[in-house]
C-alpha cells in the first residue's frame, strides 16, 4: 500500500480534493472541483486539479466514472478517515458549529429547523423500541419527545432507509445551542459524558471526553462503550445517561434562561443543569467568567432501546428537519 | 463515588511515583492490569510472549496473581519510560494516546488520537473498545494498526533522553517508535516550538492481541505501580 508522502501543505490540498469528491453526490470533474476548492480557500486551477487527480488515480484513491468525472474508491474513503490526524482532533466541534449555524430554531416564530440524530431500527423490534423510548421521553432524559418515523425506501438525511428497517429521527441538543447562537450568545460545546442519575435526577458526570481533544466523536465513543444505563434510569430512577456540556459568558445567562424556558414551552428542553459562574457543572470543568449548561443527549432514547437488545444503529448530529414534521410520541 | 480525574493528572501522579532504576533493576514501574479466567491464562501468556517478541510491548516482565477463578496480570505501561525521564529531570509532557499505522514494520502515522487532558477514560482503553487496531495482522504481515502514545520534551533535553532510552533498552524496556527531530512532526502530529516528540508503543498492545484472538479479558491501563523485583520474565512464565 502506498501513502501520500508530499509535504504537509500539498498533502492538505490533496486531502481537500478527496473531501470535495466525497461531499459530492455524483461523480465530479476537475472544473467543479477547482471551483469548490476556491470556495474553501484553496486556489488550485483546473489543470493542477487534473494533475493531482492523476496522482490519486495512481495511488488508488480515486477512479474515473463516466465522462471525466471522479469518485472515491474504498481506499480513498479510508485515506480520508486516516490522514492528517492533527486536523481531525477536535473535528466534531467544527461539525457542531456548522449545524448550529444552519439550524434555525426560534421558539416564538414559525421558523423551526432542528438538528436531528438519526437511527436505523429493525422493524421486528418496532414495538419494544418505541415502548422503551417513550419511557425515556417521560423521564426527561432527551431534548424533546417529538420524533419522526419513516419507512423503508424513504430518504433520511443522506441515506435511504434499507428494507426491513425504519428510520427514527430524534431532536439533537445542538438545536438549543443554535437557538442561543441566534440570540447573539457565543456557545462553546466543551464535553460529552455520562451523568449518574439518582432518584430520577441528574447528579454527577462519571466520565468525560472533551470535543476539542479527540479525533473520534466523544458521543459515539460513549455509545459504543456501552457504559450507559439509560433504560435503568428511566425505569427505576437510578442509572447513567449521556449528556453534554457547553459554556456561555456569564453576561448572557439571564437571556439564555429565558430562551430555554420558552423552548420548553414548545417541547424542546428536557432535564438540564446550569452551573454557577466558573463553577464545575456536575463535576465538568467550566472556565472562569463562563456558565456551564448541561443538556441530556438527544440520542438517549435510542441508546436505551439498544441496551434492551433492540437492533438499532444511531448517528448523532446527522441532519436538519422541519420541526413541524416531528410528532409527539405518546 | 470516585472523583472525576482526567488522564493527564492520573498519569502525572504515577510518573511522580516511579522509582525504577534500570541499571540496578529495582524500584517501582507503572503497570496495566488485565483480568483473565485461570483456564485461559496459559493461552493468554503465549500471545503476550508473541507480541513481546515482535517488539510491540514495553517490557517482557509480568506479575501474575490468582484471584479466585481469575488471574490478575500486571504488565509494564509505557508511561514508565516518561517516569524515568522525569526522574532524570526531563520535563516530559504526555500528550495523548492513539492508533498508529505501521507499513512494512515502519510506523508511519497516527490515524486516531485522544489527548490526555481531554478524557477521564484512558485513551488506550477508549481506542481498544473502538476496535480500530489490528495487532495480529501487524505481527503476521508487518503492516497493521497498533496502540501507542506521544510525549513532548524541550529539544534541549534530547541528548539526555537518548541516553536514558538506551539505558532502558538495555534493561529490557524498549518500544520507542519514533524520537523526532527538534520541531518536526512525529508520526504526523505536530509538536510545540523548540520541543521534540517521542512516540512509544502502548503496553496494552498485548491485550489488544489477546482480545482479537477471542480471549475474553478485562483490562485497565495505567492502573498502578509494581516493584520490578516482584515481576518475572515472560520466558519463565511460559513453558
Amino acid at each position: 500500500m502506498k501513502l501520500l508522502t508530499k509535504p504537509h501543505t500539498s498533502q492538505r490540498r490533496l486531502i481537500e480534493i478527496l473531501r470535495v469528491i466525497n461531499a459530492s453526490e455524483k461523480p465530479v470533474g476537475a472544473r467543479a472541483i477547482s471551483d469548490e476548492l476556491s470556495n474553501r480557500g484553496y486556489e488550485v486551477g483546473e489543470r493542477a486539479v487534473r494533475y493531482n487527480l492523476k496522482i490519486m488515480d495512481e495511488l488508488g484513491f480515486t477512479r474515473r466514472e463516466g465522462y471525466s468525472g471522479r469518485i472515491l474508491t474504498p481506499l480513498g474513503k479510508r485515506e480520508l478517515s486516516d490522514a492528517l490526524v492533527d486536523d481531525r482532533v477536535g473535528f466534531v466541534n467544527t461539525r457542531i458549529e456548522e449545524y448550529m449555524y444552519r439550524s434555525s430554531f426560534d421558539p416564538d416564530s414559525g421558523e423551526k429547523r432542528v438538528v436531528v440524530n438519526t437511527s436505523l431500527l429493525n422493524k421486528r423490534d418496532y414495538e419494544r423500541a418505541l415502548e422503551t423510548m417513550a419511557l425515556v421521553f417521560d423521564a426527561g432524559f432527551t431534548v424533546s419527545r417529538r420524533i419522526l418515523i419513516q419507512d423503508e425506501g424513504d430518504e433520511m438525511g443522506p441515506i435511504t432507509i434499507p428494507p426491513g428497517f425504519l428510520g427514527v429521527s430524534t431532536v439533537c441538543s445542538i438545536t438549543l445551542d443554535g437557538m442561543l447562537l441566534s440570540a447573539g450568545i457565543p456557545v462553546n460545546t466543551t464535553f460529552a459524558g455520562v451523568v449518574e442519575v439518582r432518584g430520577g435526577a441528574l447528579c454527577e458526570f462519571t466520565d468525560l471526553i472533551a470535543y476539542a481533544g479527540s479525533s473520534l466523536d466523544p458521543m459515539k465513543v460513549f455509545m459504543s462503550r456501552k457504559t450507559t444505563k439509560v433504560s435503568d434510569a428511566a425505569r427505576t430512577g437510578d442509572g447513567g445517561v449521556l449528556a453534554n456540556s457547553r459554556e456561555i459568558p456569564v453576561a448572557a445567562i439571564d437571556q439564555a434562561r429565558d430562551l430555554l424556558e420558552r423552548a420548553k414551552g414548545v417541547g424542546i428542553g428536557g432535564l438540564m443543569r446550569i452551573s454557577g459562574p466558573g463553577e464545575p457543572n456536575m463535576g465538568c470543568p467550566v472556565a472562569a467568567g463562563k456558565v456551564g449548561i448541561a443538556f441530556c443527549g438527544g440520542v438517549n432514547a435510542a441508546v436505551a432501546a439498544g441496551e434492551e437488545g433492540v437492533d438499532i444503529v444511531t448517528t448523532p448530529i446527522s441532519s436538519l428537519l422541519e420541526y413541524g414534521r416531528l410528532a409527539d410520541l405518546r | 463515588m470516585r472523583p472525576l480525574a482526567f488522564s493527564l493528572s492520573r498519569i502525572e501522579n504515577l510518573m511522580h511515583q516511579v522509582t525504577f532504576d534500570p541499571l540496578r533493576m529495582e524500584g517501582d514501574i507503572i503497570t496495566n492490569t488485565t483480568l483473565v479466567d485461570l483456564k485461559m491464562l496459559d493461552a493468554t501468556l503465549r500471545i503476550f510472549r508473541d507480541v513481546m517478541e515482535s517488539g510491540l510491548a514495553v517490557s517482557p516482565y509480568l506479575k501474575v496473581e490468582t484471584l479466585g477463578s481469575r488471574a490478575k496480570i500486571y504488565s509494564a505501561c509505557s508511561i514508565t519510560v516518561s517516569g524515568v525521564l522525569l526522574k532524570a529531570k526531563v520535563p516530559v509532557r504526555p500528550k495523548g494516546g492513539g492508533v498508529i499505522e505501521v507499513i512494512d514494520r515502519e510506523p508511519v502515522r497516527f490515524t486516531d488520537m485522544l489527548m490526555y487532558w481531554a478524557t477521564t477514560i484512558d485513551p488506550i482503553d477508549v481506542l481498544i473498545s473502538q476496535e480500530l487496531t489490528s495487532v495480529l495482522e501487524m505481527m503476521r504481515t508487518g503492516s497493521g494498526r497498533i496502540l501507542g502514545n506521544l510525549q513532548e520534551a524541550p529539544m534541549l533535553a534530547a541528548e539526555r533522553i537518548e541516553e536514558k532510552l538506551e539505558l532502558l533498552a538495555e534493561a529490557g524496556f524498549s518500544g520507542v517508535l519514533d524520537l523526532g527531530e527538534p520541531n518536526m512532526n512525529v508520526l504526523g502530529v505536530s509538536v510545540e516550538r523548540d520541543h521534540v516528540g517521542l512516540s512509544l508503543v502502548g503496553g496494552t498492545n498485548i491485550v489488544a492481541a489477546a482480545l482479537s484472538h477471542g480471549i475474553g479479558l478485562e483490562t485497565e491501563s495505567i492502573s498502578g505501580l509494581t516493584e520490578i523485583g516482584e515481576m518475572t520474565h515472560i520466558e519463565d512464565l511460559v513453558s
